[in-house]
């Protein structure tokens, strides 16, 4: 009897030994939850594309528009983008992170797409890595690149080191060279359903990515030793190899389809929170389009503002029926009067669970070439660079043209209208006295609504010249020249966001120029 | 004397890294978290030495206890730069130490055939100290407690190594520099550093840009209660007491109701405006303190004064309390009905019946409801931050007890 009891004790334990151990691995691993790993590149694909592209509108309108005064928000205290307070971790770092956190999903579907050896993906992944990595250098200078997203796989590093803004560019040019050479193969969109953007079409995708690197090329132009002339002469002659946005058929553009999940982002917003109760068009917006004559009053209007814009119609406020704006960078005391009567977004045109939302439109192409040619880095001088310009300015007013449909009483822009436009004192070239300052100006106006490009080109032009207002005072009075890093990046990577920033010559803040900007190269 | 060494898991399913779906079916993301398939359990080794004594036959009665407690290998989820390809990394880190001291003391003062009177009462004071974070971090960046977005970057708790964990710090109104001084009307020199700084022309104070002024401690200084009850014949009556001494706590409710102007506050010099307290500045010295005479502008927009600046939200001087606080949580008067009562009913052992309230005063000096209310986020709540947090609800009732 002792014994049984004896054996069956000793069987227990060993029991107990084996079961440490066994099926260790299957209990640790979630039975509903799908490892990293076991998915195919298309899974990827469709998450980057939307949700990216609604970020990308937000913020537009939360921070793009502010800060270059084509909104401001004067219809109360609670938003302060216009007088430049902008929070480190939620500001600066809520940029950083949008661009990190697509980045590395980008990263990782072209890991995915390597392995499957899905070659339209491959390609895409790269353009779309250069799309997110251009606009994280611009807003923040010195990043890291090399380095990037290695954290989470072996042998990575919680401590990138950050590469120069010029580095960045030189990196992101060789990546758009091997997308446009895997483009070039003509490789098969597996699902084109998925495609929200161009369904499928490489060809399409093929020229967005040239278009991009039209874009990159204009931005660090004013660096000489990019030699961009050279690259971009090469792109316009040679369409073949190089092919660019040709019309507004081409426009990197997504296209929400407004059933749930594929909403835009502004699809459920109400007026009052997108526009009536605080972001209203500024004095600057209306200033560039209307006409207003010696009597007064406002003669001729921009084709393209009523589809943007719309009129303050309370008539205590606004008793004369006209455009007005409101000052970006007031102070508090003057918000109440100088809101009055302000014109608002034209919310039909923008709050829909179908509006698009828009990486690049083909007008840009043509302004790149417009300043290009006056600027001698491609041939043709003066005149091609006028018909450059013309051209760019019908394409942006056809794409808005196609939204004014949208509109409460729903307009288009006439053919007549643009070449009145180009006669007038607002669009012609002839008149303009400065044409480097004229072409940033109308550039600017085109660039409405696509992603902080235009906070971009203020910063690279420095037009068109914008008046910072005594309230702007959260950075001393300064358009902020970038973002800093956000405290994150500086508690957990101190020694390399150090070096990074006393290679750009400042402080963590909004003053120090960018390698590319104006008033770095000054 | 005790000693003891616990071990704490963490959730199940940490080990490997699993896509989230997104709301696009089919379409998955990365996960935020980089997991490590090596992780150890957590560690907590605690000592407490204790001593109970009993005096007088029981009639007095002390409890002291001190303790020390360190938690090692916690598991948490530290930020990473979102750039190395997650925002969160779980890992093994930190050290925190809690050293503490709670005494308590049970007394029957009188006792006496037909009146008793018991009091007990307990006092208990705790300090804290973040002893060291994960590896590679920078120790002079500290480690703030994730306060949801409303709060942002206009105010932070922050722990730093080496000191006590849940400091405020926020923005505050701009005060003249440590030295400054004025000279008033007798031609004397008056120390005026840590004045408010008002602008001559306007009147008007200017908020500091950065988040950076120290506001206080959330932690209180040390924390009790106190219990009392009396009994004479077939009465009781019971009171409760809870107290705390010290401790702040930024309210997110005052900063609303103050800057819209809802709060007695923002009376004074409504219509008129007033000539706030404070110096203006003439000039700075090579030193950095400023050379100051005493304010006495008529603020330009009082408007401006109070929503955008004294009692601008942002402003988190201006909305952050002391916590500390007396409760009378409860009182009770019973009535035990007599036995020879009961007997004469025939079928009932015992009855007695009762009028309580519960949650009757708060002496503090806390402006909004509750001192001791802070901010919930899922199942975590934040002492630092109250926000929109209800007032205690005060009870009375009456209580009727049947023994068959």
């Amino acid at each position: 009897m002792k014994k049984l009891k004896l054996i069956i004790i000793c069987g227990f334990v060993l029991g107990l030994l084996n079961s440490c151990t066994k099926d260790f691995k299957e209990t640790n691993t979630n039975p509903n939850k799908t490892i990293v790993g076991m998915i195919s590149a298309t899974n990827m694909f469709e998450p980057i594309l939307y949700n990216s592209a609604n970020n990308w509108i937000e913020d537009t309108w939360y921070y793009n528009d502010e800060l270059i005064q084509f909104t401001a928000h004067t219809g109360g205290i609670t938003r302060r983008e216009h007088l430049y307070y902008l929070e480190e971790s939620r500001d600066w770092g809520g940029f950083w992170n949008f661009y990190a956190n697509y980045g590395k999903n980008v990263d990782h579907m072209h890991e995915l797409a390597v392995e499957e050896n899905d070659k339209s993906l491959e390609a895409i992944s790269l353009t779309f890595k250069v799309l997110f990595f251009a606009n994280m250098t611009d807003m923040f200078g010195s990043v890291p690149y090399e380095e990037a997203f290695s954290g989470r796989k072996v042998g990575g590093t919680l401590t990138p080191k950050f590469n120069t803004q010029k580095e960045v560019y030189e990196f992101l040019f060789q990546d758009l060279e091997a997308a446009n050479d895997i483009y070039a193969t003509n490789p098969t969109f597996l699902l084109p359903s998925m495609d929200g953007m161009y369904s499928g079409n490489m060809a399409s995708w093929r020229k967005f990515n040239n278009s991009l690197y039209l874009r990159l090329l204009c931005r660090v132009s004013g660096r000489s030793e990019m030699n961009v002339g050279t690259k971009m002469t090469e792109i316009l002659n040679n369409p073949t190899k190089y092919p660019v946005f040709t019309s507004n058929a081409d426009n990197a553009t997504v296209k929400f389809s407004g059933s749930d999940p594929y909403i835009n982002n502004f699809g459920t917003t109400t007026e009052s929170d997108f526009t009536k109760s605080g972001r209203k068009l500024t004095r600057q917006l209306i200033k560039m389009t209307v006409v207003t004559d010696q009597n007064g009053n406002q003669s001729y209007v921009d084709p393209r503002l009523p589809i943007i814009g719309k009129k303050n119609t309370v008539v205590a406020d606004n008793p004369y029926n006209i455009w007005i704006g409101t000052k970006s960078g007031c102070t508090n005391a003057e918000m109440n009067t100088v809101d009055k009567g302000t014109s608002w977004l034209n919310y039909k045109i923008f709050c829909r669970k179908d509006a698009t939302s828009t990486y690049m439109d083909y007008a840009e192409i043509q302004f790149i070439y417009a300043e290009a040619a006056l600027k001698g880095l491609i041939s043709g001088g003066v005149s091609a660079a006028k018909s450059y310009y013309e051209a760019g300015v019908r394409a942006s007013m056809e794409k808005w043209s196609d939204l004014g449909a949208f509109s409460e009483t729903p307009t288009s822009i006439t053919s007549a209208q643009v070449s009145t436009y180009l006669a007038s004192p607002l669009g012609s070239w002839d008149l303009a006295t400065n044409k480097e300052e004229f072409l940033g100006n109308q550039k600017y106006l085109a660039l409405f609504w696509v992603g902080m490009e235009a906070y971009h080109e203020y910063r690279r032009t420095g037009y068109p010249v914008l008046t910072i207002g005594e309230g702007a005072t959260y950075n001393d009075n300064i358009h902020p020249t970038r973002f800093g890093y956000p405290p994150t990046t500086m508690s957990t990577n101190a020694v390399n966001a150090n070096a990074a920033l006393s290679d750009m010559g400042g402080a963590n803040d909004m003053k120090t120029p960018v390698w590319w900007s104006k008033q770095a190269i000054r | 004397m005790s000693w003891a060494n616990v071990g704490n898991d963490t959730n199940p399913y940490s080990l490997d890294q699993y896509y989230s779906a997104a709301a696009i079916s089919g379409g998955y993301t990365l996960p935020s978290t980089i997991m490590d398939p090596m992780i150890k359990p957590e560690n907590v080794e605690s000592w407490e030495l204790g001593l109970e004594t009993k005096l007088f036959k029981n009639r007095l009665g002390f409890d002291v206890a001190v303790y020390n407690s360190s938690t090692t290998n916690q598991i948490i989820d530290v930020d990473v730069d979102p750039i190395v390809g997650a925002s969160l990394m779980k890992v093994n880190a930190g050290e925190i130490n809690n050293k503490g001291i709670e005494v308590a003391i049970n007394a029957t003062p009188i006792k006496t055939k037909n009146f008793t009177w018991n009091i007990s009462a307990n006092w208990s004071k705790n300090w804290n100290k973040l002893v060291k974070l994960n590896d590679n971090r920078d120790v002079t960046t500290p480690l703030e407690t994730d306060m949801g977005t409303t709060i942002g970057g206009r105010l932070h708790v922050y722990s730093y190594v080496g000191k006590e964990m849940n400091q405020l710090y926020g923005i505050s109104l701009k005060k003249a520099p440590e030295g400054s001084y004025y000279t008033d009307s007798e031609g004397n020199q008056v120390d005026c550093s840590g004045k408010l700084l008002l602008d001559s022309k306007t009147g008007l104070p200017t908020l500091n840009s950065t988040a950076d002024t120290f506001l206080g401690s959330v932690n209180p200084d040390w924390k009790g209660g106190l219990n009392t009850s009396f009994k004479y014949r077939n009465w009781t009556l019971n009171m409760a007491f809870s107290y705390q001494w010290g401790g702040h706590r930024f309210s997110v409710t005052d900063g609303i109701l103050a800057y819209q102007g809802k709060l007695k506050n923002s009376l004074e010099g409504r219509y008129d405006g007033i000539v706030a307290e404070g110096v203006n500045m003439v000039s700075v010295n090579e030193d950095g303190s400023y050379v100051c005479k005493e304010n006495n502008t008529i603020t330009n927009s009082i408007y401006t004064y109070y929503q955008a600046l004294t009692l601008d939200r942002y402003n988190g001087e201006a909305h952050t309390f002391d916590t500390s606080f007396l409760k009378f949580k409860e009182a009770r008067l019973e009535y035990q009905i007599p036995e020879t009562l009961c007997k004469k009913i025939g079928f009932l052992q015992g009855a007695n019946i009762a009028i309580f309230a519960t949650n009757i005063f708060s002496w503090d000096n806390w402006p909004q409801f509750d001192p001791e209310g802070g901010m919930m986020q899922g199942t975590n709540v934040f002492n630092g931050i109250e926000t929109g947090a209800f007032p205690m609800t005060r009870s009375y009732g009456v209580n009727l007890k049947l023994q068959f």
